[in-house]
């Protein structure tokens, strides 16, 4: 096998042939030419250098600082969800108590003399808005993300 | 593939306490399995500095989710699709392509210090951000996965599979073709090997 054949085997071998360890022609010919068990050689450390650079790299942030604001990026994401969630589902009730109550043949209720204020009470990062319906026993409460997040 | 089989080994008791919310317990998971996560958040974005960012949205997923992991998956497969996933919504945010492919031309940049890193530290990452940057900027996505899971951490090429969910025969094609690639440019460095004396 000639050297430029033995050059272009080399782009696929695997590194243990490039190290010219095993009985394949490649390893073979990389034992008893010179010239092209340099060029795996400098294959071989190239690669290295790579393999070198990922082995040293690692994150900035101390992994305690990691855990924690992973735990609560996790918890802010999972309230927010719930609160899309809820807000969703009131709406959704809202929306079929209108419904219902434009198609009921029974007399409008009577105003919402009696019905206690709603009491909401949020997180210092919440807004909320309460709509009163013209049904006294709904009350749509949507609460949702200062600065729009 | 025995490290990758050790860490299964040793985070499998931690899930299950962090399922039943030990916090504790998914601090050690993290403990454990950041170093592998950023490895193949590198590797996958190809970017040292946005692969911080990929592993810290993974720190988050794993915690929203880890509830729902059964231990019927190998753990480390399902991470991996987990860190897949974000280095993948992460390049389609931001269009980091783009920005891979500028970085082969700039200077690596320093990273930032942390108050604890020593300046012959912040050197060596440096240099070592910049060698990645260069190397893996040469190749696909793909082809980056197989040929660190296969040549630079020695998983047989069905190992490798396993990990990313593919069979054998496409993880050797993306594995000769990484190869091929990868060592063309280094070759291209060496001219004077250029041609063969029919030896």
């Amino acid at each position: 096998m000639t050297c430029t054949e033995i050059h272009d085997q080399l782009l696929e071998a695997a590194p243990s042939e490039l190290r010219g360890e095993g009985e394949s022609a490649v390893a073979q010919h990389l034992r008893s030419c010179p010239r092209c068990r340099q060029l795996a050689e400098r294959i071989v450390a190239e690669e290295s250098r790579l393999q070198g650079a990922l082995a040293v790299l690692e994150p900035r942030q101390p992994v305690d600082d990691a855990v924690r604001t992973a735990v609560r990026q996790a918890r802010q994401r999972r309230r927010r969800r719930w609160i899309v969630a809820s807000g969703l589902a009131a709406a959704a009730v809202a929306v079929v108590a209108l419904w219902q109550g434009g198609r009921s043949a029974l007399p409008p209720a009577a105003p919402p003399t009696a019905m206690a204020q709603p009491f909401v009470q949020t997180s210092a990062d919440q807004n909320v808005i309460v709509y009163q319906t013209a049904n006294p026993d709904i009350v749509v409460v949507w609460l949702y993300q200062r600065n729009g997040s | 593939m025995s490290a990758l089989r050790d860490l299964n080994d040793s985070v499998a008791p931690l899930i299950v306490r962090a399922q039943h919310g030990d916090t504790a317990a998914f601090a050690d998971i993290v403990r454990a399995c950041r170093p592998l996560v950023y490895r193949w958040s590198v590797v996958a974005t190809g970017d040292p500095d946005e692969a911080e960012d990929v592993t810290q949205e993974v720190l988050v997923r794993l915690y929203l989710s880890l509830d729902r992991y059964r231990t019927d998956a190998t753990f480390t497969t399902w991470l991996h699709r987990m860190t897949r996933n974000a280095a993948t919504d992460r390049f389609r945010r931001y269009q980091s392509r783009l920005r891979l492919l500028r970085s082969e031309e700039a200077l690596p940049g320093v990273p930032d210090q942390n108050p604890g890193t020593s300046p012959s530290a912040a050197v060596l990452a440096a240099e070592a951000s910049g060698i990645v940057r260069r190397f893996l900027a040469w190749l696909p996505r793909r082809q980056r996965e197989v040929l660190d899971l296969v040549d630079l951490q020695d998983l047989t090429p069905a190992e490798a599979a396993g990990v990313l969910g593919l069979d054998g025969g496409t993880v050797r094609a993306h594995l000769h073709r990484a190869r091929r690639t990868l060592r063309s440019k280094i070759t291209e460095r060496y001219p004077e090997y250029g041609r063969g004396e029919g030896v």
